[in-house]
Order: structure tokens, then sequence, then C-alpha cells
């Protein structure tokens, strides 16, 4: 009876040993189940090239499981793998641009996917005898998506199946950030304006150089020598130029009030043209239009070297007492500063070109200092319109002025409160898309 | 890649490096051989650009669309064709006005893409990267230490605010002025080593923490320099100092970066002269070549002359 008895103690204790094993084993197995939730939308502030594929978090998600994303040109497929993704990557959460800043987005995947592209009608142009193939942009179909999760032994497919087709986005909401600063600065910009009108004598510091422009000028006049003026190696579109074009006006007039001469090579035909219209106001406006001579402001080169080398070989045959080189340099800046030092000519510089700076400092005389260029010629012109403008920019650097430093305070003690969502919010206003 | 016959290839080799020694004489003063070679550099490089502008510019974009419109939209291509051709209004008196009408076009073109593009590059960049964290909050601890000296760094501030909001700073000697500013100062290096260095004996925190300080000094006093609504003086100034001195720290780096950049370029040709010309040249290019150099420096001397003498005349 006894052994009977340890005989069925020892068999329930096998069994039990046995059920509990097995139990822990199917604790370990994964229950897969089909993958819910699949959204296809379309991608925010793109030009119609990809889709976003979003789907839930599932509660067996860990190592070894992975998502499969299959895409296919119908719903009947065949469908093709793009895409096999580890479970525990890819969140809604880490496309803030896309998804904002929601608590949810961190229980929702997300992954950006390339649509079917089907090639555009082929066009044929004939140009000059020879015939031009253009196949132009392929577009993008409609196309279906389906989930699956794996955990390397057996693939369990979603039931969903979605579609969509990218469409392109007028906007790019993505960068309203500078839109925002854009608005504010156009706002302290009227504002300044109509304040400038008002009051022309606004007060606007001295920058050390611009009283060097009247010296330059009356020194060339007592010398008996030109004037020379570059805007250096963009065109009229930079804003550099446009700047500068704004200095040549009021050196231009001076020029043509102590009668002496100016010489302005240019690189490119348009800012040569505007120079030109530019100076024949200045001589206008001086009361001296008989003193205008066109052909002093003339074409040199639109190629960076040959330009220098044109501008080199004037100030050693023309020997102008005064250089001006104001606008946006590049390489040649050391060229054309050192060649005129070696001249003798008193040099004024000015550029916002940050590389070339240290070369102007060495060389010139007198240097105008990135923004010190754009404050010059409002400091020239008085124009209540560039006052206005100057103005409306110190507004904004006391703007950024603050938000540096309330930014750096946050950023610092962000730790201490990380769900904070106004602090992403920041983060993301001051990031560039 | 073309394959050049070998008297090509040496011709080319001879005028590359004659125009090269051309050019480099200017060093010693301006000379006829420097003028040649200069005249012959502007020369090319504008026929070349005049090339550039008809392949990939007219043809393509306005002449190939117009003569053979494949869609709608390219006759489109007429609007910036008259804009380009109202350029040449200005030999017309009359007329002239018209060319003003595309350089208002361009200007404003320019400026409206600048714009945005600046905002996104220059402005909102730089500002996200400069707000960073002042210390490693993993390193960072509150102890009574660090209390005391944050307070006092806090206070020492507003004084210094409060000082020069009632205008009392400027009229201090500069013992007082130093007591307050240094107190900053001396009370922020305490706080970051009691707050940041101590709890952990690390350095690194403490580095970081100097960098960020640093990059923070640097953008608001480089920031204030540019700041044209107030006077730089009195209390004032040394904010716009300290810019001063960070924009030449730059300034010196770069200059010397940018020198060493170019002593290798000038190493580059120096390489070409003897490496490509002088040590593959032979007797018998030499006694071709002579006779056309002393050809060549007997017109320019004359040419020199003659135009000289206009001059005088």
């Amino acid at each position: 009876m006894s052994v009977n008895l340890l005989k069925s103690a020892f068999r329930f204790m096998l069994l039990m040993s046995f059920l509990s094993l097995m139990a822990f084993s199917s604790a370990e197995q994964v229950a897969l189940t089909p993958p819910t939730g699949l959204k296809v939308l379309d991608t925010p502030n793109d030009t119609g090239e990809t889709l976003l594929i979003t789907w839930d978090k599932m509660p067996y998600e860990g190592p070894g499981i992975r998502y499969i994303i299959y895409r296919s040109e119908s719903a009947d497929g065949p469908t093709t793998e793009i895409v096999s993704l580890p479970s525990d990557r890819e969140y809604a959460s880490q496309m803030p641009q896309y998804f904002g800043f929601k608590k949810q987005n961190k229980n929702i995947h997300a992954y950006r996917a390339n649509p079917i592209w089907k090639m555009k009608e082929v066009k044929r142009t004939k140009l000059d005898g020879i015939i031009k193939t253009s196949q132009g942009r392929d577009t993008a179909v409609e196309t279906f998506f389906q989930l699956a999760v794996t955990d390397g032994k057996k693939i369990v497919m979603g039931n969903e199946i979605v579609s969509g087709v990218p469409v392109p986005n007028w906007f790019r909401k993505d960068r309203a950030n500078g839109m925002v600063i854009l608005i504010i600065m156009f706002i302290f910009v009227l504002f300044y304006i109509s304040k400038a009108q008002r009051n022309p004598n606004v007060f606007l510091r001295k920058i050390p150089g611009i009283d060097a422009v009247d010296e330059a000028v009356g020194r060339a006049t007592e010398m008996g020598k030109p004037i020379l003026y570059s805007t250096g190696y963009y065109d009229i579109t930079e804003l550099s130029t446009i700047c500068s074009v704004n200095i040549l006006a009021h050196v231009a007039k001076k020029v043509a009030q102590y009668d002496s001469r100016l010489i302005v090579p240019c690189k490119w035909p348009v800012a040569m043209t505007v120079c030109q219209e530019v100076v024949r106001e200045a001589y206008i406006n001086a009361g001296r239009p008989d003193a205008f001579n066109i052909g002093d402001i003339y074409f040199i080169a639109g190629e960076q070297y040959s330009y220098t080398v044109g501008v080199d070989s004037l100030m050693v045959r023309e020997r102008p007492a005064a250089n001006f080189f104001l606008g946006t340099f590049a390489a040649e800046a050391l060229i054309l500063a050192e060649t005129g030092a070696s001249t003798g000519a008193i040099q004024i510089s000015g550029t916002d070109s940050i590389y070339q700076i240290p070369f102007f400092v060495v060389a010139c005389d007198y240097c105008l200092i990135g923004e010190d260029l754009y404050a010059a010629s409002a400091y020239l012109a008085r124009n209540p319109r560039l006052i206005g403008s100057l103005k409306a920019q110190d507004a904004g650097k006391l703007l950024l002025f603050i938000a540096i430093l309330i930014g750096t305070i946050l950023i610092t003690f962000s730790p201490f409160y990380p769900d904070a969502e106004w602090l992403q919010i920041l983060r993301n206003f001051f990031t560039v898309r | 890649m073309m394959n050049y016959a070998p008297w090509a290839v040496t011709f080319g080799v001879w005028l590359a490096a004659g125009l090269t020694i051309a050019i480099y004489s200017f060093l010693y003063k301006d000379n006829p051989f420097y003028k040649m070679a200069e005249h012959i550099y502007i020369g090319v490089s504008t026929g070349y650009l005049v090339v550039i502008a008809w392949n990939d510019a007219l043809r393509p974009l306005l002449v190939g669309p117009l003569r053979h419109p494949g869609t709608p939209n390219d006759i489109l291509a007429i609007i910036p064709g008259i804009l380009g051709l109202m350029m040449f209004t200005r030999y017309f008196k009359k007329l002239a006005w018209m060319s003003r009408i595309s350089l208002a076009f361009l200007i404003g073109w320019g400026a409206g893409t600048a714009a945005p593009a600046i905002i996104q590059a220059y402005l909102i960049r730089h500002t996200g990267t400069t707000i960073t964290p002042l210390f490693n909050p993993a390193y960072f601890s509150w102890n009574p230490m660090s209390i005391i000296f944050g307070l006092l760094v806090v206070g020492f501030f507003s004084a210094l605010v409060y000082f020069v909001q009632t205008d009392q700073y400027t009229d201090w000697d500069r013992g007082k002025r130093r007591f307050l500013v240094g107190g900053i100062i001396l009370s922020f290096i305490l706080f970051f080593i009691f707050a940041v260095y101590y709890p952990q004996k690390s350095v690194d925190a403490l580095t970081e923490a100097f960098y960020a300080l640093v990059i923070l000094v640097g953008v608001i006093s480089v920031l204030f320099y540019f700041f044209y609504s107030i006077e730089h003086k009195k209390s004032l100034k040394g904010i716009a100092k300290t810019g001063v001195i960070y924009l030449m720290v730059f300034f010196g780096t770069s200059f010397g970066y940018t020198v060493m950049a170019r002593l290798s370029l000038a190493i580059g040709r120096m390489r070409f002269i003897v490496d490509d010309w002088l040590k593959t040249t032979t007797p018998a290019q030499w006694g071709i070549a002579l006779p056309i150099i002393a050809v060549i420096s007997i017109l320019l001397v004359w040419q020199e002359r003659k135009s000289r003498a206009a001059r005088q005349d």
C-alpha cells in the first residue's frame, strides 16, 4: 500500500513537474496575433514622394519580434516585402514633424514608405535637328500595404490591407517657424519705418570706418587720382550687393561734388547696369550730370579670377588713391586688398562673407565687419526705409537675445520635467527641417 | 576621356607653364608678359562664359522650348525671354525705362528668395544650436555650497542689472565695478565647481560646462556688438569688447587656416612647373621654344613702348 502510495506520489510529482515545465515554456513562447490599426497617410510637407504607414503597438513586442511591411499594386497582390523592422523601433513619437508631440504617439508605430512609381509618357522634342528624349517625372500610383509580424519561426499576416496615393503639398508646415519669424520681422520693419518717417533723426550708433568714406574721397581729390569701387563677387540679386550699391550712391555723390573720378569695374552685366543707373542718379542729384562718364563703370569679366586679375591690373596702372571693396567677396578678397595696399591707396572694405573678413582686416585701413555693411548703407543713405529696417533688425536681435537666455535656462533644467510638451515645442521651433 | 596627340600635350604644358610664369611675374612688377597673360585670361574666360550661357541657359531653356514646344508650359519661356530683351532697351533713350522692370524683377526675386533661406540657415539653426544645456544634468547636484554660490550669482547679477538700470554703475570707480563683475564671474566658477565637478569629481563635466558657457557668452556678446540702437560706451562697452575679442580670435584662426590652404595651391603650381614642365623638357623642345619666346618678347616690348609713347603724347 505504502509502495503504491509512493509510486502514485512519484507519478504525481512527475506530472506536476512536466506540467509546470510546459507552463513555463509556453510563457516564454510569444502568442503572435495579427497586428492591428494599420493606416496609410500622405506624408505632410513633401512633394508627394512618400506615404506614412502607422499601426498599433502590440503587447507581444520584444527582442526577436519583427514587423514586415508588404507592398502591392492591387488589393489581390502579388505582394513584395519592402522592409522588416525590429518591433521596438519606428514610433510616431520619433517623427514629431509629422505627428506632433502627443503622448499616445509612443504607442503607435510609424514608417515612411515609398509608393509604387510608374514611368510617365516619354516626351520627344526636336532641338536643332537633334531628337531629345525627356522622360519627365514618374507618377506614383495607388499602392496597397499589408503588415505582418514574425518571431523568426512563423509569420502572422495582418487582416487589414490599406492603400494610399502620395499628394504633393502646397505648403511646408514644418517650416512655419521661419514664417513666424518672418511675420514678426515684417511687423517690426513696418513699425520702425513708420517711426523713422515721423522722425528721421533716429539714433544710430556710429560705425567705425563710415567717416573714412568722405576722408578717402577728399584725399583722392587732393591727389588728383581716381577712386575705385567694387561691389564684389555676386550679382545684384545678393543682399550684400544691393547694400553696396546704396553705399556707392553716397560715394558717387561725394565724388561728383568734389569733381573727382570714380571707376567701378563690374563682374556681372546686370550689376553693372544697376551701378550705372545709381551713379548717374547720384551725379544728377549733386547737380553735375555733365561730369558723369558711363565708360568708367564697365564690365571686366564674369569669371572670378579673371575679374581679380583685371581689377589688380587696374589698381596698378590707374593708381587710385582710394579703393572701396564693399559686397560679398570670395577667395579674391586678399589678392585685391593686398594689391591695393601695395599701391599705397587708402582702402575701405566691408563684407558679409565671414571667411574673407580676416583678409580685409589685415590688408585694409578700415573694415566693415559683417552686418556693419548693411548698417553703413542705412547710416549713409539716411533713408527712413533703410533706417527702419535697421532698427527692426535690432529689435529682432533683442528678441533672439532673450530667446537664447531663457531657452538656455529652460533646456539646462529640462531633465527635471522630462515630459513637458512645451519644452519639445520650443526645441522644435529652433530646428531646421 | 579624349586622347590628344603628343605634340598637343607638350604644347599645352609649355603654354600653361609660360602663362603661369607670366602671371607670377606680377609679383616683381607690372610688365608686358603679365599684361599679355592677363588679356588672354580675361578674353578666354569671357568667351567661355558666353558659350556656357548659350549652351546651358539660352538654347535649352529659351530657344529650344520656343522653337519646338513639347508642352504648353514651354511657351511660358517667352516671359523670361521678354524680360531679358528688355535689358537691351537701355541702348534706346526713350525706351530705357523698360530695363528697370527687369532689374526690379531680379532684385525683388533675389531679396525674396534669400530672406526665408537666411532665416532658416542662419537665424533658426544658429539659435537652436546655441540653446544647449549649460551643464550635463547627470553630473549636477544641489548641495549647500552650490546653493550658496548659485544664490550669490543671482544676487550679484540682480545688483548689476539694478545699478545699470538706475545709471549708478557708470558713476562708480573702477574698483567697485570690478567687484561686482568679478563677483559674478567668481561665484559662477565656484557654483560650477561645487554643483557640477564636485559630486562626481568629473573633469569632463566641468569641461562641457565651460564650453557651453564660452559659446553662450560669445554669441550674446557678438550679437550685442552688432546692435546699432545703443551707443557702446560706459557699462556696455565691456560686452561689446568681449564680442570684438571673440571676433578677432575667429578671424585669426580663419586667416591661418586659409593661408595654409593658399600655400598648398602655390605648392601645387610650383610642382607643375618643376615636375610636369621642367623635368619633361628636351633640348629639341627648347630649340623650338626659345626663338618663339624671343619673338614674342620683342613684340611685347615694342608694343609696350609704343603704347607708353602714345600715353605720354
